[in-house]
């Protein structure tokens, strides 16, 4: 991380003062566990779309090289892809969570009940 | 959408830009999946559920949280919600202070400027605003790290654009164009000479006014140094003219009866009742007779408890406090109590949302915003 040395200037803050953070999950440890996880999901999205820079610029025949990938400037079409992909990434790793909201939409089988009239004949 | 390029708006390295990328998906994920979907999650599974528990629906705002908060996909996703708000402004945090010498040196140092700016380094910001920090915004909008400081207006700046994942538009000024073009429409031989935008931020309101009124003279203040050094230039970098000053809207130093026009964005709904009515009686004595005061109403009233509940999200998960008190203030009294005359109170009436805050339902609904309200001095 980049931090100029700038004395006169006071520290970037990185908390927000306020009302404590919410309880989300009963255990406030793992709300900022969820915390990492989601930044870190952050930086494989952020590695994923350097390998696509790479291989855009491999299509033109370009070393990718550091300067190379600063320089490298999406289309429209580069920045809609990118877009679908970290849904993409988005909707497979939160899929658990996305469960209710599925038997919300389409309602939810009681398959103990069926299973257990269909045993019985 | 990309914003604008101007001199004071940071750049990104292209990790920096996948990362606040990334904060706009996740930005999208909540605003369009996962908060609207908590209400049908509620109607269709925890509603029945609670019903069935208790011999009676949910009956305040309160019971529906408890219906709801046995529900994995609630609670998961009000985090989530909560982790995109925090990881958004540390990410965009980090690119903003690589480069803060030059923007500080940038707003320094305008070639040029047709406009002004002034800053008053005795202005002490109210205690409310060093309590909490609006949106979890660390730092909020006012905090000045050093005596040439924009960071918080750069923040903002590239932040909002990922909050709305573009959706405020390239200068993060779909807002001010809804409200100016909502004004010439409705009070066409309404032509302000002076206007005066309170709270103006990094100027996105200021410089639409401006440009609805090309003749006029517009001043924006706000409380925040940074602020107002961002704003001038920001407005001078994209050729606008107009004066900002950093000052508070509840006393400025403005004479009597400067403005034909004074107006506030996305402001009201960020302070607490007592600093609105002085807002207002200032904004009183600047008006000349016949001038307008115009203000944006931030939150549609709750028709039910139920949607009291899905519309409050930002006000417990983001630092909104102060909503509340907006929403259930009386302002047609607040006006009068201001000094301005009861009848001359106005309305726009339920506006389409210009960006979607994902706060009214399913996504695909149309979501409504509280439009405009306003009046006018004796």
């Amino acid at each position: 991380m980049t931090q100029p040395d700038s004395p006169k200037r006071a520290p970037r803050l990185r908390v927000a003062r306020g009302p404590k953070r919410p309880d989300y999950m009963g255990n406030k440890d793992l709300d900022r566990f969820m915390m990492m996880f989601t930044a870190l999901m952050g930086e494989v999205s952020a590695v994923r779309e350097r390998l696509d820079t790479h291989e855009r610029l491999a299509l033109r025949g370009i070393v990718a090289t550091p300067e190379a990938i600063e320089a490298f400037a999406p289309t429209p079409d580069d920045e809609a892809r990118r877009a679908d992909v970290r849904a993409g990434l988005l909707n497979r790793v939160f899929r658990i969570v996305l469960e209710e909201l599925e038997q919300a939409e389409h309602g939810a089988v009681d398959a103990e009940t069926i299973v257990a009239a269909e045993q019985a004949g | 959408m990309s914003q604008t390029r101007h001199a004071l708006l940071p750049d990104q390295t292209h990790d920096e830009a996948a990362r606040e990328a990334f904060c706009g998906s996740l930005r999208k994920l909540f605003t369009e999946t996962l908060w609207p979907g908590t209400r049908e999650v509620y109607t269709e599974i925890a509603k029945p559920a609670y019903a069935a528990a208790t011999g009676h629906a949910p009956r305040n705002a309160r019971e529906v949280r408890d219906a709801l908060e046995p529900s994995f996909f609630y609670r998961t996703s009000n985090l989530i919600g909560r982790c995109a708000q925090e990881l958004l402004w540390d990410t965009v945090g980090e690119s903003v202070e690589r480069q803060l010498d030059t923007l500080n040196a940038r707003a320094a140092n305008v070639p040029d400027p047709k406009g002004s700016v002034r800053t008053n380094p005795a202005l002490k910001a109210p205690r409310y605003m060093d309590a909490v920090d609006i949106h979890v915004m660390p730092g909020n909008f006012h905090t000045a790290r050093s005596d040439d400081d924009v960071y918080a207006a750069a923040l903002y700046d590239r932040g909002v654009h990922h909050f709305a994942y573009g959706g405020m538009g390239p200068e993060n000024d779909f807002l001010g164009r809804a409200m100016t073009g909502w004004l010439r429409e409705t009070y066409p031989d309404f032509k302000p000479r002076h206007i005066l935008d309170l709270g103006c931020g990094p100027g996105f309101s200021t410089l639409a006014w401006k440009q609805a009124f090309p003749e006029a003279e517009v001043h924006g203040i706000d409380i925040s140094a940074p602020m107002v050094r961002y704003a001038h230039g920001r407005a001078e970098s994209l050729g606008v003219e107009a004066h900002f000053a950093q000052q508070d809207a509840a006393a400025t130093d403005f004479a009597d009866g400067s403005f034909d026009l004074v107006t506030s964005c996305l402001l009201t709904h960020e302070n607490p009742v007592p600093q609105i009515r002085r807002m207002f009686a200032e904004s009183h004595r600047l008006l000349r007779s016949g001038g307008m005061m115009l203000i944006d109403g931030a939150h549609p009233p709750a028709a039910d408890h139920e949607d009291e509940f899905f519309t409050t999200w930002f006000n417990y998960n983001a630092n909104e406090p102060f909503a509340v008190g907006l929403r259930k203030l009386d302002l047609e009294e607040a006006f009068a109590t201001a000094g301005f005359p009861k009848d001359a109170y106005f309305t726009s009436g339920a506006r389409e949302a210009v960006y979607l805050k994902g706060m009214g339902g399913k996504a695909k609904r149309k979501s409504a915003a509280a439009g405009y309200r306003g009046t006018f001095k004796a």
